[in-house]
């Protein structure tokens, strides 16, 4: 490409970034995050290259309980489904299509096959990889974890597939029950030592929401669970379409 | 709190020791900020180093002279009575951590927590839990470190002949270590694997047994090496601080070249005492063990008492620190989280331990019929502490 295409390929991806706001502004102050849990630590090319040249962009989202049924009050009100609404708002034009995969109980084990298959049925730009808790939480050995997921990430950079690794969710009793130090950390020096791979601090961003009273869905009353778990996804989906936007951007600089 | 530590022994053991034993009281309280405030920012080695090597160094000189007395299984029996305190401390925590357990789970019922709720999954199975937590099987999350201690303890009571034989001593726990770092192979428990490496670790406890027993003529020819020694040591120990910024900093990540970066973040593992983490352990001791002469006045002001004092009774502060820790998870679930908090926790924490520990000593001081300062010490170089009370570790 020259240096004149890659410059107004860079300044259209650029408008149609900038056109619409990143996420309705329905969910309100309450999804409020600081910037780093809001743009994306590196470039997402080949969802950039997507969006850029077929005006298409399709993410597999494969995860456990959290991604499948977390919770909320309708499917629809779940972060994949939020996710695809949000990202289809912040690229006009472009179809955005999320494939949601997995189910409660699965390891990063259990996931790699499910991985490995919509990467081959679905083709997608965009692998958003849910995962960890199952792992911490029965305590398998986080260097296999971290293996595991390694394997998954190549196998879809290779297929031009860019990866978002989302880690656990926050609460206070699985912080007190549950070492997840290692697998997180396992999780990050993926990202960190893969280009086209972004770490989503989902365990800090919860942190960070119920500290500041934002979002607090261990400390609901049993009558707020699902409307709190809804407002949780509405909030996830909105600073993981942020993430996006902005790893799409960096692409095209 | 002065006049109850006993000063007639390397009292810089008992200072280190103290703040490695707070650095993991603070370790084990995930989300604790005063994390960076501990030995692991200085690199690839953490608190867990520093305990278990200066665990093998006091253990090399309260035994090691039980042994020379006594004998072997006068010897080996008082260590497997310190195993047995400690499995009985491991059973007390599996037993608060069914209590926090069973205790909280009814509020995971949230459908939000679906995968979470697994944490209460051993629950559904009493007897098979009850069995793996016997037999060492069962480590839930911040319950690795004692079993770890217990089995290198059962393989010190083992090797306690070997005392008078340094070089044979390294030559067995180093000829175990490499071959464990070659087959990785690693005990199994219910779930999967040991988080520490028993096999591998014994050999910095036995490394630090070593260097309490070393002849006099080791002794001379490091102290000639010194020129060759202190170099590799700081720069070993200045090669950790840059591996804690690769890990800790990205900006420090992406400003090297790509795969030493990437080596450095995925190839260091702890569970196998990582050769790197060895080393840049070893490196700080003879640091520290240069820059602090031994009767530095400073390892009894009044800032380093209250961890040179706990220092000196390693098992009821190590003992105490991981329940407290635990007490502390328990705060930080039920209540807040809050800076303040943390630092109520931490201060509050460390002072029960250090209570704890003084009172460890003047019981100790009553015992011995003297006052705390241990009275006339023996001769040896190698033994400058009194007889192994239930103080020593």
């Amino acid at each position: 490409m020259t240096g004149w295409r890659r410059i107004l390929s860079a300044m259209a991806v650029l408008a149609l970034a900038s056109a619409v706001p990143a996420a309705p502004a329905a969910a309100g102050d309450r999804c409020a995050a600081p910037a780093k849990f809001t743009t994306a630590a590196g470039a997402l090319p080949n969802a950039a290259a997507a969006v850029r040249q077929r005006q298409a962009l399709r993410v597999l989202i494969v995860g456990t309980g959290s991604s499948i049924n977390g919770g909320t009050s309708a499917q629809a009100a779940s972060y994949p489904q939020r996710l695809e609404k949000d990202l289809a708002a912040a690229f006009p034009g472009v179809s955005v299509t999320v494939q949601t995969r997995g189910g409660r109980g699965l390891t990063g084990a259990d996931m790699l096959p499910l991985v490995v298959e919509g990467l081959d049925d679905f083709r997608p730009d965009l692998l958003i990889w849910q995962t960890g808790t199952i792992d911490a939480v029965r305590g398998l050995d986080p260097d296999g974890f971290a293996q595991t997921i390694g394997e998954g990430v190549e196998k879809a950079l290779k297929r031009r597939a860019d990866v978002i690794l989302m880690d656990m969710q926050f609460s206070r009793f699985s912080r007190a029950a549950v070492n997840y130090g290692p697998y997180r950390h396992g999780l990050d020096s993926i990202a960190n030592t893969n280009a086209g791979v972004l770490a989503f601090q989902r365990y800090d961003l919860m942190r960070f929401w119920a500290a500041s009273g934002q979002i607090d869905v261990e400390r609901a009353p049993r009558a707020e669970w699902q409307a709190q778990a809804d407002l949780l996804h509405a909030c996830l989906a909105r600073a993981l379409a942020e993430v996006i936007r902005d790893g799409i951007r960096q692409a095209s600089r | 709190m002065r006049g109850l530590i006993r000063t007639n022994r390397d009292i810089r053991v008992d200072f280190f020791r103290g703040f490695a034993l707070y650095c993991i009281f603070v370790g084990h309280i995930p989300d604790h900020s005063f994390w960076v405030a501990t030995i692991q920012v200085l690199g690839p080695s953490d608190s867990t180093e520093t305990f278990i090597f200066l665990a093998g160094y006091s253990a090399a000189i309260a035994y090691g002279r039980s042994y020379d007395r006594f004998g072997w299984p006068y010897a080996a029996t008082a260590v497997l009575l310190r195993v047995w305190t400690l499995y009985v401390v491991h059973i007390f925590m599996f037993v608060a951590f069914v209590a926090q357990v069973s205790w909280s789970a009814a509020r995971f019922a949230n459908p939000a927590y679906i995968d979470e709720i697994n944490i209460g999954a051993f629950l559904e199975e009493p007897h098979l839990a009850v069995l793996d937590a016997l037999s060492l099987r069962f480590q839930p999350a911040f319950m690795d470190i004692l079993p770890l201690y217990i089995v290198v303890l059962l393989l010190f009571a083992l090797m306690l002949p070997l005392l008078k034989r340094p070089v044979a001593l390294l030559a067995v726990s180093g000829g175990l270590y490499l071959l464990i770092r070659l087959t990785r192979y690693n005990l199994s428990t219910a779930q999967g694997e040991w988080f520490f490496n028993p096999l591998a670790w014994q050999f910095l406890f036995m490394l630090g047994a070593a260097v309490a027993v070393m002849p006099e003529e080791v002794r001379a020819l490091l102290r000639r090496a010194g020129p060759v020694l202190l170099p590799l040591a700081v720069a070993i120990a200045i090669a950790g601080l840059f591996i804690s910024a690769v890990w800790r900093l990205s900006s420090v990540y992406n400003a090297i070249p790509e795969p030493l970066a990437a080596l450095i973040y995925t190839a260091i593992d702890k569970s196998g005492l990582h050769p790197a983490r060895l080393a840049h352990f070893l490196a700080l001791a003879y640091l520290a063990g240069r820059i602090v002469p031994p009767d530095a006045p400073w390892l009894l002001a009044w800032w380093a008492q209250p961890f040179t004092l706990p220092g000196q009774h390693g098992l009821v502060v190590f003992t105490m620190g991981v329940f407290l820790s635990f007490l502390g998870r328990i705060v930080m679930q039920e209540w807040d989280a809050t800076i303040a908090t943390q630092a109520a926790i931490a201060v509050l924490g460390w002072t029960v331990c250090v209570v704890v520990s003084a009172l460890q000593a003047w019981y100790d001081g009553i015992g011995r019929g003297g006052a705390g300062k241990g009275g006339t010490g023996p001769s040896s170089p190698l033994a400058a502490q009194p007889r192994p009370v239930s103080g020593s570790v």
